[in-house]
């Protein structure tokens, strides 16, 4: 293996390559940047920050839409020796006032000394940056100073930058992670276990870059490997999702990557006549993850997406996390979809991958994720963290070059997660001829969407609502892993006082929408005494969990429009 | 071209909703169209696509958190219609 590089030599070594970004904005119109005019701009803005009084060491949290402004500000920062911290610029659903709230969290636990961002967020988060004490709020592109006389040398054990996608809106996490983590992690994506990178290859992405896989999977794994890549502003794809298949056909993209939910997007929405003027034959790897895998929604694209030359043999599923800097499984490349179909009383009883015991069972279908890159490790272990033998199902775990530092600040929560040099996951699984299948998650997180929630967040939102018993709420998701479907999510509420159930459930829906931005599936209106407790007060989340899918909860009556159990999307 | 009445607007908006949103709805001036509705995000983003190119008209995102009704969205629809106008 080559030796590592830092992400600022490694950006320095692609400006020679001749390839660089094409950035599309919203009306999909493109801006070429090679990365030799990336390396410049970015060490424009690298002095400037550098001018403006920012040290080595200093963390900077960009929340800037606008992709080619967020990669000139992150690498910018990078080159000046700052941490950069990306934040979830706001959705366009749910409140404002919820979102910078959300926000200030972040940047208070991350403690950044500056924040960059662009219009016409900046007022708003200006002033609760200003509440804890940020000393420079600018936009990105209003930020003036000489270029960097030089790159400032870091060491592979500096911290790269921090990613603030784990943990609840009360106590968010940020996942360190070194030089040395991104290296290792991006040249095993890169490499022949991974993606097989090749000067031909071309990227074409619209993931959001706050997120892992958008930022290290498509943009940074894209420097590293000296490739070109197109990258799109999410809302391009969101708006039309074909969008993103027109500009894989029209670059002659080779990489792509995406959650289940993108395929299934534009399975709903392509117009018929589209087909006809794709050429999807060039794309050689069709990522899927940052959420569960769905076999249906992926055999479904492939079947009509084959008419645009689409080869099923593309789909690659991954598995990682945020707290591995990004992978931590491929699928091998170049092969149909390995869907394993098991029994899921044999999965729950006797926590073993079996098959379904007769046509009668309806079997989950779990999607093979591949295995761990070349100096990685995944087990699968008990509760106590002993090995566990082939196809029984415990905790996912994994160790290596590519596993984080540590939450910054943290330990409780890094003790926790780091145990023996082993990454606990929380997700659950099993091996197969030491392929990974992931089956099951400990943690209590419900993804949407590709994005993560966290209860406590819905619990929190609704808990002192007039009409609530103070408190006792409980959410949940369900379904999701193996079903076919996607995750639904599921709040559970004591009710007091004299308001309607259907009322109340509505309250309760509009309320976590303005402050979660979340749609909840269902909300179950339950007598008091449902809530139960730990004896250190903790709510009884996986209890209730089964009371409600064995269907044994008790509920007051809710009028059938209200409960969407009954709708298929 | 002129900008169409506000009760065509909100006729066609009504008519769109329908066709984005989920099966069964009856929506109405006074919808929410989160809370009332039940759209969730990516059909918000589908229903601003659609509208986009109905009307032939661009609405930009930071539109949206003003927005919470269907009124609002027919309202919102006509002045932007109404800018896009007097600008072009």
């Amino acid at each position: 293996m080559t030796a590592l590089r830092t992400l600022p030599e490694t950006l320095v070594d692609a400006a020679r390559s001749g390839r660089g970004f094409r950035f599309l904005n919203e009306q999909g119109e493109e801006r070429p940047c090679s990365y030799a005019e990336m390396l410049e701009l970015a060490a424009r803005l690298g002095g400037a920050l550098r001018a403006n009084g920012l040290k080595r060491g200093d963390r900077i949290a960009l929340v800037i839409q606008d992709p080619e402004g967020f990669l000139t500000a992150f690498l910018g920062a990078s080159l000046a020796g700052l941490v950069p911290v990306p934040v979830c610029p706001p959705s366009s659903f749910g409140a404002r006032e919820a979102y910078l709230a959300t926000t200030e969290h972040v940047l208070a636990a991350a403690k950044v000394s500056a924040l960059l961002t662009a219009e016409p967020l900046e007022a708003g988060l200006r002033e609760r940056a200003d509440h804890i004490g940020v000393s420079l709020v600018h936009r990105w592109d209003e930020l003036h100073g000489p270029a960097l006389a030089s790159i400032e040398p870091a060491a592979l054990s500096d911290p790269a930058f921090m990613q603030f996608t784990s943990g609840s809106t009360a106590h968010p996490k940020g996942v360190v992670l070194t030089h040395a983590n991104l290296a290792s992690n991006a040249a095993a994506i890169c490499g022949p276990r991974g993606l097989a990178l090749g000067p031909e290859d071309f990227a074409v992405s619209w993931l959001p870059l706050h997120h892992d896989m958008g930022l290290i999977g498509m943009a940074l794994a894209s420097v590293w490997g000296q490739v070109n890549t197109a990258i799109m502003p999410p809302v391009l794809f969101l708006k039309r999702p074909t969008e993103w298949l027109k500009a894989i056909h029209r670059y002659r993209g080779t990489l792509s990557f995406a959650p289940s939910f993108a395929y299934e997007l534009c399975l709903r929405r392509f117009k018929p006549a589209e087909l006809e003027q794709l050429d999807l034959s060039c794309w050689r790897v069709a990522g899927c993850g940052a959420e569960p895998v769905r076999a249906d929604t992926l055999e479904a694209f492939a079947h009509t997406f084959a008419a645009a030359g689409f080869n099923p043999r593309a789909f690659m599923p991954c598995y990682g996390m945020a707290e591995h800097t990004l992978a931590i499984t491929f699928a091998s490349q170049n092969r149909s979809l390995q869907v394993d179909e098991i029994s899921s009383e044999a999965l729950v009883v006797r926590r073993r991958a079996a098959p379904p015991r007769g046509p009668r069972e309806r079997a989950l279908r779990i999607v093979n994720c591949g295995r761990p890159f070349p100096g990685h490790e995944v087990r699968i272990v008990d509760e106590y963290g002993l090995p566990l033998p082939e196809r029984a199902v415990g905790e996912i775990v994994a160790r290596g070059p590519s596993v984080m530092q540590g939450y910054f600040e943290q330990p409780e929560s890094t003790a926790r997660a780091l145990r023996d040099g082993w990454l606990h996951t929380g997700d659950e699984g099993y091996l197969s001829n030491g392929d990974l299948y992931v089956c099951g998650r400990q943690k209590d997180i419900v993804i949407v969407n590709g994005r993560n929630f966290y209860p406590e967040d819905l619990e929190w939102a609704v808990g002192e609502l007039p009409g609530v018993r103070s408190g006792n709420v409980v959410a949940f998701g369900v379904g999701g892993l193996g079903s076919g479907d996607r995750e639904r999510v599921v709040v559970v509420v004591e009710s007091k006082g004299k308001l309607p159930a259907d009322e109340l459930a509505l309250e309760v829906r509009r309320r976590i929408v303005d402050s979660v931005g979340l749609q909840v599936d269902e909300v179950v209106i339950a007598p008091s005494g449902t809530v139960q407790r730990t004896s250190s007060g903790k709510v009884k989340r996986s209890q209730l969990k089964s009371q409600f899918e064995s269907g044994t909860l008790r509920t007051k009556p809710t009028p059938t429009w209200i409960s969407s159990t009954s709708y298929a999307p | 071209m002129g900008v169409p009445p506000p009760d065509e607007i909100e006729r066609d908006t009504l008519t769109i909703l329908k066709r984005v949103g989920r099966p069964g709805i009856e929506p109405s001036r006074q919808s929410e169209l989160l809370a009332d509705l039940e759209f969730d995000s990516i059909q918000v983003i589908e229903l601003v696509a659609e509208l986009e190119d109905h009307f032939n008209v661009s609405i930009p995102l930071n539109e949206l958190p003003r927005i919470k009704t269907v009124g609002d969205m027919s309202d919102a629809l006509a002045r932007l219609m109404q800018e896009a106008r007097s600008a072009g």
